[in-house]
């Protein structure tokens, strides 16, 4: 899987918190801190786990809570390609 | 009584106000009552406070090329140094107060360098400090004056004793270096003069402690400035004003004069309110003549060790909120001692590090151990991780099949509360509680017993393989009514179980543990009734007869497996424990194969050092605060257990502590206590071999994969 570009990870994460949170994908920003649209664990494992069948790597749930904004989480999910 | 600034000024300055006449009053005494004060009065007669014309200016003049701002400066990097030497005395203390560990050896160290006292025992050296600074107490009663003049005797034989004082060739004379060539007044002599000064010095260690707990309390808001440059030119004098240790002064009249306007008669005595009139500073600042505050007080008697004590508070305040930014008092434990005179700290125990700090959006680690032990207990505030409600939302959101780990988890008392973990809390505990236990203890010991025998022979072993993990089998399997069809798959398969402790797990991971948990149920049945067990009943055998109700077959299977995977913890724990004595020359052991010293450390050290389980986790219920630090329903507590067993001892929360303390604690401390002095006495050299020992990758427990030792 070649590794995706930051827009590419950032919108399909959006998406996603945004199914999850009902919150609509607009108001989703890059700044914004998943936490305070009340993102659970359960969203986390499910997120992760949609990740990981997208882009084919792995992702621990936790990631989505050591990091706090969108943009943040993108960014780190896609620094997990250059440390395979 | 003067409480204003200026009325206090003005009394300072009026050369008719004059300092109490001590020594007068002592040699009454002495005549009145035959008791010999002869050392006290000679020390008054030497000392700043009381002395007054010309013996007092030539005494000031003796010591003004000491304690002068240039001399006192050349003393920085010498302060410096016992700073910095008190800051590592406070990390290493298990149970830091900024008095005990800090304010008063940094004032001891100065006592010794700068003025050239030889102080074989700090403590020592103290209580005589804190018996002689009674002294300017008013109305002393006899007793107490025999107590201050005792302890003046020593002061003056450290004064006088000539060690050899260190930093002296590079550094500037001490004290009693620099009065040795200068002229004092007659029958003062330096050793009595250095002891009195000493004595008055110890008020600028109060006034430092006096001035972090200013800073520190009421949850330390300006504590973060502290450290940033400048804050002592910009706070210092403003600190020096709002926490003065100096309560109050006295003066004479000596002869009639006036005070704000008002008649003074010879011998009236003015009471001078240092707080009082350092407030009355409060809203312009500096007032006319630049001066911010009385706490040195003014005029002839001002205090001559000013600048000294400046220079400490200057330099000692920014190293510590450097070194410390997180320092927080322990409110509760905070001991002011407040006399006619002085108002002081005695006991300022504090913590340095944070209670707790956000280690994600969603998590914090408490380092803490009081706010540990309070949140471990704290079943309202609390609860467990709710596991099976999280794995069933997570089976219904990704219609994966999780069924067993569901399972598992409705029947882990780790992730259970109320009701049904109450029950499997008594189930539990009548199964492995220590009246169980007893009955089993004879299998424990034959266990014990093979396991050492199963190394004679050998020069070396890997004491995880060879002893630990069989041992552990051989006891926790019957104890818990595990009777494998195939050992080898299940011990193999096994410590996998302890992979459900981790949290937040991967849809991925969970499938996987679950497809492993369902081969371990496959592996074993609970007994048929009528097949009696011999020996003690198990725990699986216990939960057919009396936990029907609450739990079917596969819940009580699951039930067994669960304490199974968390009792590979008393393997870990005792690996550790060995390594912990393996690891230290046999001469520092203590003697492992005394069973009765084992047992006396097995609470206070052996455990909580060797425990393997690194976190209790905890989840707010409601929102809450710890120290200052908001958390939000829902936020995961992590109890990281290594820095809090350490601080608490006996105390420790290896075990946890409360309605969730653990099960199998009766069990773990029996075997271990019973193993070590076994394995020890057998092998009293056992020492680790060359390869050092190896950890496993596990972020929840400390797992060593192997424990390489020479056994003689």
């Amino acid at each position: 899987m070649t590794k995706p570009t930051l827009a590419e990870v950032t919108d399909f994460l959006r998406d996603h918190v945004s199914q999850r949170t009902k919150v609509p994908p607009e108001q989703i920003l890059g700044s914004t801190v998943l936490v305070d649209f009340g993102l659970e664990s359960i969203d986390a494992v499910l997120i992760s786990g949609h990740i990981e069948d997208r882009f084919q790597i792995e992702v621990e749930p936790s990631l989505m809570f050591e990091y706090q904004t969108l943009d943040e989480v993108a960014a780190a999910v896609v620094a997990l390609f250059d440390k395979r | 009584m003067v409480t204003t600034a200026d009325e206090a000024v003005e009394v300072f300055q009026d050369r008719s106000w004059g300092v109490t006449a001590v020594t007068p009053y002592l040699e009454a005494l002495q005549a009145e009552t035959g008791e010999d004060l002869s050392l006290l009065i000679e020390a008054t007669r030497a000392s700043l406070v009381y002395q007054t014309g010309a013996d007092h200016l030539m005494t000031r003049r003796a010591l003004a090329p000491f304690l002068s701002p240039a001399a006192a400066a050349r003393w920085e990097p010498v302060i410096d140094g016992h700073i910095r030497s008190g800051l590592a005395r406070l990390a290493a203390s298990s149970k830091p107060d900024l008095v005990r560990d800090f304010s008063d050896p940094l004032f001891v160290a100065c006592a010794r360098d700068l003025f050239g006292l030889a102080i074989p025992d700090e403590a020592e050296f103290l209580r005589h400090i804190y018996n002689a600074r009674i002294f300017t107490e008013p109305l002393l009663r006899l007793r107490e004056l025999r107590l201050v003049q005792d302890a003046y005797r020593h002061l003056v034989e450290a004064a006088s004793a000539k060690g050899d004082y260190p930093g002296c060739d590079s550094g500037p004379a001490p004290l009693v270096g620099a009065l040795a060539r200068s002229k004092l007044p007659e029958g003062v002599n330096d050793a009595t003069l250095i002891a009195s000064i000493t004595v008055a010095a110890h008020t600028a260690a109060e006034s430092l402690a006096y001035a972090l707990w200013g800073l520190l309390r009421d949850g330390a808001p300006t504590w973060g400035e502290v450290s940033r440059p400048g804050w002592a030119d910009a706070h210092l004098e403003q600190v020096i004003r709002d926490y003065p240790s100096t309560l109050r002064l006295y003066r004479v009249a000596g002869a009639g004069t006036a005070l704000n306007g008002k008649a003074v008669a010879a011998g009236d005595v003015a009471e001078l309110d240092i707080p009082a009139a350092n407030r009355s500073l409060c809203p312009h600042g500096a007032s006319d003549g630049g001066r911010t505050s009385l706490s040195f007080g003014d005029g002839m008697h001002k205090c001559p060790g000013a600048a000294l004590a400046r220079l400490m508070m200057r330099r000692a305040l920014p190293a510590m909120a450097e070194r410390f930014p997180e320092l927080r008092l322990d409110e509760a434990g905070v001991r002011i001692e407040r006399t006619h005179m002085v108002q002081a700290p005695t006991a300022l125990p504090c913590r340095l590090a944070p209670a707790a700090t956000r280690r994600s959006a969603r998590m914090w680690d408490v380092t803490e151990a009081a706010t540990a032990r309070a949140i471990a207990v704290d079943d309202l505030r609390f609860s467990p991780p709710g596991m099976e409600s999280h794995l069933i939302s997570l089976q219904e959101a990704s219609g994966q099949d999780l069924s067993t780990v569901i399972r598992i988890a409705r029947n882990a008392p780790f992730f259970q509360s109320g009701p049904r973990h109450a029950r499997m809390r008594l189930l539990g505990f009548e199964a492995l509680g220590s009246n169980r236990l007893a009955a089993w203890t004879p299998l424990i010991e034959a266990e014990i017993a093979r396991a050492v025998a199963a190394l004679e022979g050998r020069t070396e072993a890997d004491l995880v393989r060879d002893f630990c993990e069989p041992l552990f089998h051989a006891v926790c399997q019957p104890i818990m009514g595990l009777h494998p069809r195939s050992p080898e798959v299940f011990n193999q398969l096994a410590p996998m179980l302890q992979e459900v402790l981790e949290p937040l797990r991967s849809l991925r991971a969970i499938v996987k543990v679950q497809a492993m948990v369902d081969t371990l149920l496959d592996q074993f049945d609970e007994p048929a009734p009528d097949e009696g067990e011999q020996g003690p009943m198990s725990l699986l055998s216990h939960l057919a007869a009396n936990g029907r109700e609450e739990m079917d077959v596969e819940d009580r299977k699951a039930f067994v497996l669960v304490l199974y995977g968390a009792s590979f913890n008393v393997a870990h724990t005792l690996a550790n424990a060995i390594l912990d004595l393996a690891a230290k020359p046999v001469a520092e052991r203590g003697d492992p194969a005394d069973p009765a010293r084992i047992a006396a450390h097995l609470d206070t050290r052996i455990v909580p050092d060797a425990a393997s389980p690194r976190f209790i986790y905890r989840i707010a219920r409601v929102a809450g605060e710890i120290d200052g630090m908001a958390f939000a329903p829902g936020d995961t507590m992590r109890l990281q257990l290594a820095a809090i067993n350490r601080d608490l001892g006996a105390g420790h929360l290896a075990f946890g502590h409360g309605l969730h303390r653990c099960i199998g604690a009766a069990l773990s401390r029996l075997l271990i206590r019973k193993a070590l002095p076994a394995l020890f006495s057998r092998y009293p050299d056992l020492r680790l071999a060359a390869a050092a020992p190896r950890y496993a990758e596990n972020s929840q427990t400390v797992i060593l994969a192997e424990l390489p030792c020479r056994l003689h």
